[in-house]
């Protein structure tokens, strides 16, 4: 594998190895330790929502029989131990190292959506898909148990729940070779009708295979397998992938089905956040609509973006996007030659400072504002020496010369705003301001970004702002990390020190993110691009006002949360736009934020595009507006 | 060793010649023509009937398939009204059938619809029926050439059938498009890819390279888990860096993610339909072989870029039952202006079924 970095998804890697020597198991710990704990992640439906590239698929396809059985028996590999305590504690293997599930993870491409078109009755589309659906997670469950080749198909003993035997009937008995064939035969009866080019009349010219009942998930509770450790059951657990592909009352349908207490299985169907519909997509209740049973009772919701604490989502992010940039390094042998197994440590994380000319232009600037602004020589000192104490208390050690500038700057224009103007004839010298002025991390954040804009000062740098750019979604991570590194490997080709200076960090990033944003190609990528720029345009201007107002600047806008409420019913249009921008990481919902006594939903910029437009990776900054200012940022409809 | 095909030979004709045999064939009186043509904004959309019309006059009947997306802009709309107009007063006896390619979820059952346009006309005591791709999509013009065929194929009455495609290899390429975001299979060229028994096949996939397609394609390829891809590069092209300016936008996913050898690069001509069509079986038919005792192989097919070479994939899918892997076009973009039809656009017609072929239509 050249870089691995470049593979991104980790659909891309099949074999077994690869995918165990990258994928980490934080996802695992993350989103699904808490409900098995809760012991209510296999006895019930799961539904598990998440954007493109946040990490559902990893999640499916490590539950995956084979994985886990390779873990299992692999468990002394670097890196695998930290898999299967991962594994072990959201209840996949039990403590004794041993498979507690047989996973099996099933995407739903667009052909089961095919179904919802044929001309049929509700009742025989859907019956079509389940079909179809339980005749692949039999194939799939024996396919996964006997890939690794430590069991036997004839081996496998198939455990049906009591009083089902007209069902087991219908699967081809318990015997797991004939439910195999009978599996196949309503398999290829089904894909037969909808693939055709004109499908069949009626029910009755179906194939006899489509029109007999089949149910293996109404009977199956388990599977016995002959292991070397002893008999061992496992229970099935099907994982439906990218449901958002069927159309949402087949989905209601599905999850109807699959929600049924009588089944003994493990079902869990794993969406993207924007299939939801807009109000279901954009609102804060934790909804999945139309397409869920009563959720609580019946369903386990777990949604891999809208936690309500974002900060431990964010450390917990950065967390695992660290393990899994250390995993993909490892398999590159020239980082590994040369001792180099973190990622982190090839991005330098001292700053750069601004040359010497630059410097002493800065300092004219800042003489010229004091005048400007009449600060006098005792307050200027005042503020110097604030901010000198502010610099030796912090544990930052980017407060060289430059950023002690800029932070006197702010503070010089934060004093002349706070103080009573002066008039030509009534002149008040070095008064107190209104509000005491104070030298402090807000300030010091303000003054990089100012330098940023006005002399070029890198800004990104660090793992930190690495993770921050790509709002908590792990392929874009590795897109940007992966540029990164391509960097760093040709340095070490020619023999020179791997680790990327800030400025080289920055220009990647940026350059990274501006690439990324250029590839959106999604419906209403356009009406995404110029919202989200109109909004960091006016980001920007209030992130360089002189006394920055907003500390390290704005990454946001807040919309009173009932009138955000309103959007899906009010403004359908901006609606849409908003959940294609929220689907692709273009835009973060952040829901209920109070602040000053009000509460607020903050349309917080993605990480690309506060990259590419120079603002701050820090939440919290926003400004005040209203809904028809935001949908005036749209482009004219123009249908 | 190269087994039978279904068009080898086959009788295909290049601009100047198409006119010609156009002018000749269907001169005969006893030939009544249907015509299948996109009514969109493409302005290629008349450029086959003009042809066809003024030999067959009142023989020539057509069916106008409007390919209907989601919040078209208006200036597509009027386009799209334009050439409807100027196709029904070149043929008189058309309809048009307005075909949605997207349902209200999103999903694509453009597909799907076009057959069903179809088959609600009647084809009988037609001769010749005739598919102008060049306003058509591959999601739509696919599944329309495959149910003509399959017609023709169990008539009672002769049918001949016929592709045409004006052949515009740079307008497609600077066609802007946004795309839907879910892959899928066009209609009816679903080949047993999706079946479990070939889940550990070997797959191949050849991608047809467009720039205007590179999110499609990368689309594609993270849902495929091909083992090999053999992209297609236009060559020989009437832009002669045409190949290279595509592999150059593709170099990241054809050293990284796709690892494609150099060797493994398909180089097809840009407008000749039938050559696309070897080159595939050739593949196909190398490769077969060395899977057949074990995993078998399975060649999937993006022909998303250039309608020349999406025609010359169809004639392979059609042969082979070849899966056709594809991302629909959620709307298209116009640029500021709209490159005028010169004279580098060729005229393409294949000839795909009837009297030309007397051995096949015996073995039928």
């Amino acid at each position: 594998m050249a870089n691995p970095f470049e593979k991104r998804a980790t659909e891309y890697l099949r074999d077994s190895d690869t995918f165990l020597s990258i994928v980490t198991p934080e996802p695992l710990k993350t989103f699904l330790e808490t409900p098995a704990q809760e012991e209510r992640l296999y006895d019930r439906l799961t539904i598990i929502t998440g954007t493109p590239g946040s990490g559902k698929t990893t999640i499916a396809s490590l539950l995956q029989f084979h994985f886990v059985d390779s873990l299992r028996r692999n468990q002394n590999r670097t890196g695998y131990s930290s898999l299967v305590q991962a594994l072990t504690a959201c209840g996949a293997i039990d403590e004794d190292g041993r498979p507690r599930v047989a996973g099996v993870r099933l995407p739903l491409e667009a052909e089961y959506r095919d179904f919802w078109q044929l001309p049929y009755p509700t009742a025989t589309r859907t019956r079509l898909v389940l079909a179809l659906l339980q005749a692949r997670a039999i194939l799939g469950w024996f396919r996964n148990i006997t890939m690794t080749g430590q069991y036997r198909l004839e081996d496998l003993r198939l455990v049906a729940r009591p009083g089902a035997q007209a069902a087991v009937d219908h699967m081809g008995g318990l015997n797991p070779v004939a439910a195999r064939d009978r599996a196949v035969e309503v398999e290829r009866a089904v894909y037969g009708i909808g693939a055709a080019l004109v499908p069949p009349n009626s029910e009755e010219t179906f194939p006899e295979a489509a029109r007999a009942a089949y149910h293996p998930f109404d009977v199956l509770e388990a599977i016995e397998l002959k292991d070397a450790d002893g008999p061992l059951s496992v229970q099935p657990l099907v994982m439906l992938d990218d449901a958002h592909t069927l159309h949402p009352n087949q989905l209601a349908e599905l999850n109807r089905n699959l929600a049924r207490r009588e089944l003994r299985i493990a079902r869990w169907v794993l969406t993207r956040v924007d299939a939801l519909t807009p109000t279901e997509a954009l609102l804060s209740a934790t909804s999945t609509g139309t397409a869920s049973p009563q959720i609580g009772r019946d369903v386990t919701h777990i949604a891999m973006q809208k936690g309500e604490d974002r900060e431990s989502q964010r450390r917990a992010f950065r967390r695992m996007a660290r393990d899994m940039a250390d995993r993909y390094l490892r398999q590159m042998p020239e980082f590994s030659r040369r001792g180099h197994d973190k990622f982190s440590d090839l991005l330098e994380t001292a700053a750069e400072p601004l040359s010497e000319s630059t410097l002493h232009k800065l300092r004219r600037e800042v003489d010229s504002t004091c005048t400007a602004l009449r600060i006098t020589a005792t307050r200027r000192a005042r503020f110097a020496e604030d901010i000198n104490q502010y610099c030796a208390g912090t544990k930052s050690t980017d407060v060289g010369e430059d950023i002690r500038l800029a932070m006197l700057m702010i503070l010089c224009h934060r004093y002349a705003k706070r103080v009573p103007q002066a008039t030509l004839f009534d002149v008040v010298e070095d008064a107190d301001p209104a509000k005491p002025i104070k030298a402090d991390a807000a300030v010091a954040a303000g003054a990089r970004v100012h330098l940023h804009h006005k002399f070029g000062r890198p800004y990104y740098y660090g793992i930190e702002a690495v993770c921050d750019a790509a709002s908590d979604n792990a392929e874009q991570f590795l897109h940007l990390a992966g540029r990164l590194v391509a960097k760093a490997e040709t340095r070490i080709v020619r023999n020179r020190n791997a680790v990327l200076e800030a400025k080289l960090q920055h220009t990647e990033l940026c350059a990274g993110a501006e690439g990324i944003l250029r590839a959106y190609d999604y419906p209403f990528a356009q009406e995404v691009e110029a919202l989200t720029k109109a909004i960091a345009k006016q980001c920007l201007d209030k992130t360089l006002e002189p006394n920055a107002p907003l500390d390290g600047g704005a990454s946001a806008v807040g919309i009173l949360q009932r009138d955000f409420d309103a959007i899906p019913a009010s403004q359908p249009r901006l609606a849409s736009v908003l959940q294609f921008a929220v689907g692709y990481n273009a835009i973060t919902l952040a829901q209920n934020y109070g602040q000053g006594g009000k509460n607020w939903t903050l349309l917080e910029l993605g990480g690309c595009v506060l990259v590419s437009n120079g603002l701050t990776l820090r939440r919290g900054g926003f400004l005040e507006r209203t809904v028809p200012q935001i949908a005036g940022l749209l482009p004219e409809d123009e249908t | 060793m190269k087994g039978i095909r279904r068009w080898q030979p086959c009788v295909d004709h290049r601009g100047p010649e198409t006119e010609q045999f156009a002018r000749t064939y269907f001169a005969d009186p006893e030939r009544k023509c249907l015509l299948i043509a996109g009514g969109g904004f493409d302005p290629r959309a008349s450029v086959a009937a003009g042809l066809l019309s003024s030999t067959l006059g009142e023989r020539l009947s057509a069916i106008i398939v409007r390919e209907e997306r989601p919040l078209p802009s208006r200036r597509i709309v009027a386009l799209a009204d334009a050439n409807v107009r100027l196709l029904q007063s070149l043929v008189t006896n058309s309809i048009v059938e307005s075909i949605q390619i997207f349902d209200s979820d999103g999903a694509v059952v453009g597909g799907r619809n076009a057959v069903e346009a179809i088959r609600k006309n009647s084809l009988d005591g037609v001769t010749d029926v005739v598919i102008d791709m060049s306003a058509l999509s591959i999601g739509v013009s696919f599944p329309i050439v495959r149910y003509v065929l399959e017609f023709a194929e169990h008539a009672e009455a002769r049918i001949n059938v016929h592709v045409m495609v004006l052949s515009a290899p740079y307008h497609d390429e600077q066609r802007r498009r946004v795309s839907n975001d879910v892959v899928s299979l066009v209609h009816s060229f679903h080949g047993d890819l999706k079946l479990h028994s070939r889940s550990e096949s070997a797959k191949l996939w050849i991608p047809q390279l467009s720039v205007a397609k590179q999110s499609a394609l990368e689309r594609i390829y993270a849902a495929g888990s091909f083992d090999d891809v053999c992209p297609i590069l236009p060559f020989p092209s009437s832009h002669a860096r045409a190949g290279e300016a595509i592999a150059e936008h593709f170099m990241e996913q054809l050293d990284g993610a796709w690892e494609v050898d150099a060797r493994n690069i398909v180089y097809a001509c840009e407008d000749d339909p039938v050559d696309v069509y070897r080159t595939i079986l050739d593949i196909e038919e190398q490769r077969r072989p060395v899977f057949e005792g074990t995993v078998k192989s399975v060649v999937v097919l993006s022909p998303v870029g250039s309608k020349a070479v999406a025609l010359g994939s169809l004639m392979a899918a059609v042969e082979r039952a070849l899966p056709v892997v594809y991302v629909e076009a959620l709307k298209y973009d116009l640029p500021a202006k709209e490159t005028p039809m010169t004279s580098d656009e060729i005229m393409l017609h294949v000839w795909l079924h009837g009297e030309a072929y007397p051995a096949a239509e015996q073995r039928l």
